[in-house]
């Protein structure tokens, strides 16, 4: 796996596809950077002078990046029909699909920490220091690499296991915006008050403003509530969502990196046991 | 006999199709050995097996006497090389690129090695150019220059002149047997362009609808491919009279010309056709080809 490693290492850092990730990233970091920088002048008092809330926005997005990512890097494998070479010459199927893993892992924490990076960098001498607490910006930032693990483990086993590179392409980005939308949904559901302050209401069947606040239909409660918050916690899209919007530390981060890490597990398990017993052309 | 690769009731079904039968295979070390069959008789599935791109339904096969369950079986393969269908290259890279990432694959120390192996090949000025501005038949031989990289004892190469143009053909042609005869490298090559494979092959393997039809050398195949009288004559059916009252086996070609295969007295024969109002117009020596052993084997073409 020694020699795996060293080659897809090689690959990877000899190709465009990586920098050209780079610097998407790291480029996607300084223009929201400068963004902010451009409405704190403008919008002088309102809150924008500070990089508060600017450190995690990417990775809401970050399920595109991984998905463009990993599906041209190992769709190229498949296109090419390089897996043949590896097989060859002894290498086993689980290797190589952990081989894959642990390079495109590294890419995309690579790329996640390029934007963290070009953020903290441009931010010093652009904008005022952090507000949020240090503490909260420290587990945000290890729960973001966990995530980024998460979602690039789903898109290896997705890429790994589809053997047309067009294919492929289609199903990442077609799972990146599912993920990316989903948690949208779910996070927007989540965040319905639960009651509505000016709702209007008919008193004698004329309508008319509530003097008192009504509780709202759409709040979720009970199993379905516990449901919704854990599918919000679970998927990638949903924790990007709470790491990059979420103004304070919630009391239940601790689930995030667990939800993580059981995710990378059982994508993992699922993608080897899959490609071990596919039939490579 | 010394066998380097050797499968046994080897099978493989994908779904209801059953694209390799109980197939029995042995190549001998040193051979150059032509695997033949028509196109989907289960040449390249086998060859898939073997090379560990699959795994058989049925049956098994060792390579270097390692049975391909057995853990070993990676340190054998790393003595083979091989060309499955399309050559396995990455278009973005050039030759020596290429060559350097199997190098690493197979850790070997340093890139020494990499110019020879590109002059071996015929690629040695292809410089800067990307994988993907190669010709067929340069891409061909970079799978190859790829295949020997590690050294091979084994090099399998599945339909290598397909598509090739004449020119590329001969260089394949050359190379393969350069890399048989100076390197002692045991060749399994599989073919349905017949003609080109017995300017090759020491041994043959036939392969029909899976199944092993029949494997035998070189020697053997010129022995049982017979040599034949080809006739021109101004009618075949009075020709077959003829023949029939002779009790010659043969096999009508047209209305005009049949292969007798037997040795006639001509003098003989030509008093006959011209009690029969036959004019016997041309008579030659012909040797059976490959190709029309292979389909009388396969049952492709029937004797009278």
């Amino acid at each position: 796996m020694k020699n795996l490693l060293s080659a897809t290492f090689a690959r990877l850092f000899k190709g465009k596809l990586f920098w050209i990730g780079m610097l998407a990233m790291g480029g996607f970091g300084a223009v929201a950077t400068i963004a902010r920088a451009r409405d704190a002048y403008i919008l002088q008092d309102m809150g924008y002078d500070t990089p508060d809330g600017l450190l995690f926005i990417g990775l809401t997005y970050f399920l595109i990046t991984a998905a463009v990512f990993d599906s041209l890097f190992i769709g190229a494998e498949h296109a090419d029909g390089t897996w043949r070479n590896k097989l060859i010459v002894g290498q086993g199927k689980v290797q190589i699909y952990l081989t894959y893993l642990t390079v495109t892992t590294a890419a995309t924490l690579l790329m996640h920490l390029a934007y963290i990076g070009v953020v903290l960098g441009l931010s010093a001498p652009l904008l005022n220091p952090f507000l949020t607490p240090t503490k909260m910006n420290v587990v945000f930032f290890f729960c973001s690499l966990a995530t980024v693990v998460a979602m690039n483990a789903l898109m290896v086993t997705l890429c790994m296991l589809i053997q047309s590179r067009a294919v492929i392409a289609v199903s990442a980005m077609l799972l990146a915006i599912g993920l990316m939308m989903g948690g949208m949904t779910i996070y927007q559901t989540l965040s319905a008050p639960e009651f509505l302050e000016s709702a209007i209401v008919s008193i004698d069947g004329m309508p008319m403003p509530s003097p008192d606040p009504v509780p709202n239909p759409k709040y979720l409660t009970g199993a379905k509530r516990t449901f919704f918050q854990f599918l919000h916690d679970f998927l990638p899209g949903g924790q990007a969502l709470t790491i990059g919007m979420t103004g304070e530390l919630p009391e239940s981060v601790w689930r995030l990196p667990v939800f993580s890490a059981l995710l990378t597990l059982l994508s993992t398990l699922g993608g080897a046991w899959g490609f071990r017993r596919r039939d490579l052309k | 006999m010394e066998y380097v690769l050797t499968t046994q009731n080897l099978s493989k079904a994908y779904r209801k199709f059953q694209a390799l039968d109980n197939c029995t295979m042995h190549v001998p070390r040193g051979a150059i050995y032509g695997f033949v069959g028509k196109n989907g008789a289960g040449k390249t599935t086998l060859i898939r097996l073997i090379c560990g791109l699959q795994s058989p339904t049925a049956g098994s096969y060792s390579i270097y006497g390692i049975d391909y369950k057995e853990k070993s079986i990676s340190k054998s393969r790393r003595r083979m090389g091989a060309v499955v269908e399309t050559p396995a290259i990455y278009m973005d890279m050039t030759a020596a690129e290429n060559l350097k990432q199997q190098y690493l694959l197979l850790g070997l120390p340093s890139y020494e090695g990499i110019d020879d192996l590109l002059s071996l090949v015929g690629l040695a000025n292809t410089g800067k150019k990307k994988a993907r501005n190669f010709s067929l038949g340069m891409k061909q031989r970079l799978g190859i220059a790829i295949a020997l990289a590690g050294d091979p004892d084994l090099l399998v190469l599945d339909e290598p002149v397909n598509g090739l143009d004449p020119q590329g053909i001969i260089e394949i042609r050359e190379l393969i047997l350069k890399l048989n005869r100076e390197r002692q490298i045991t060749v399994l090559i599989s073919s349905h362009i017949l003609d080109e494979l017995s300017r090759l092959a020491t041994h043959y393997g036939f392969i029909d609808k899976g199944k092993m039809v029949k494997e035998m050398s070189a020697a053997e195949l010129e022995a049982a491919c017979r040599k034949c009288m080809r006739v021109e004559v101004s009618s075949t059916a009075a020709l077959s009279r003829v023949l029939d009252s002779m009790g010659v086996e043969y096999k009508i070609l047209s209305d005009t010309a049949a292969d007798i295969y037997a040795k006639l007295n001509i003098s003989e024969l030509t008093h006959a056709l011209d009690e029969s109002a036959c004019e016997l117009r041309a008579i030659t020596e012909h040797d059976e080809s490959l190709e029309s052993y292979f389909m009388g084997l396969v049952g492709g073409g029937e004797r009278e």
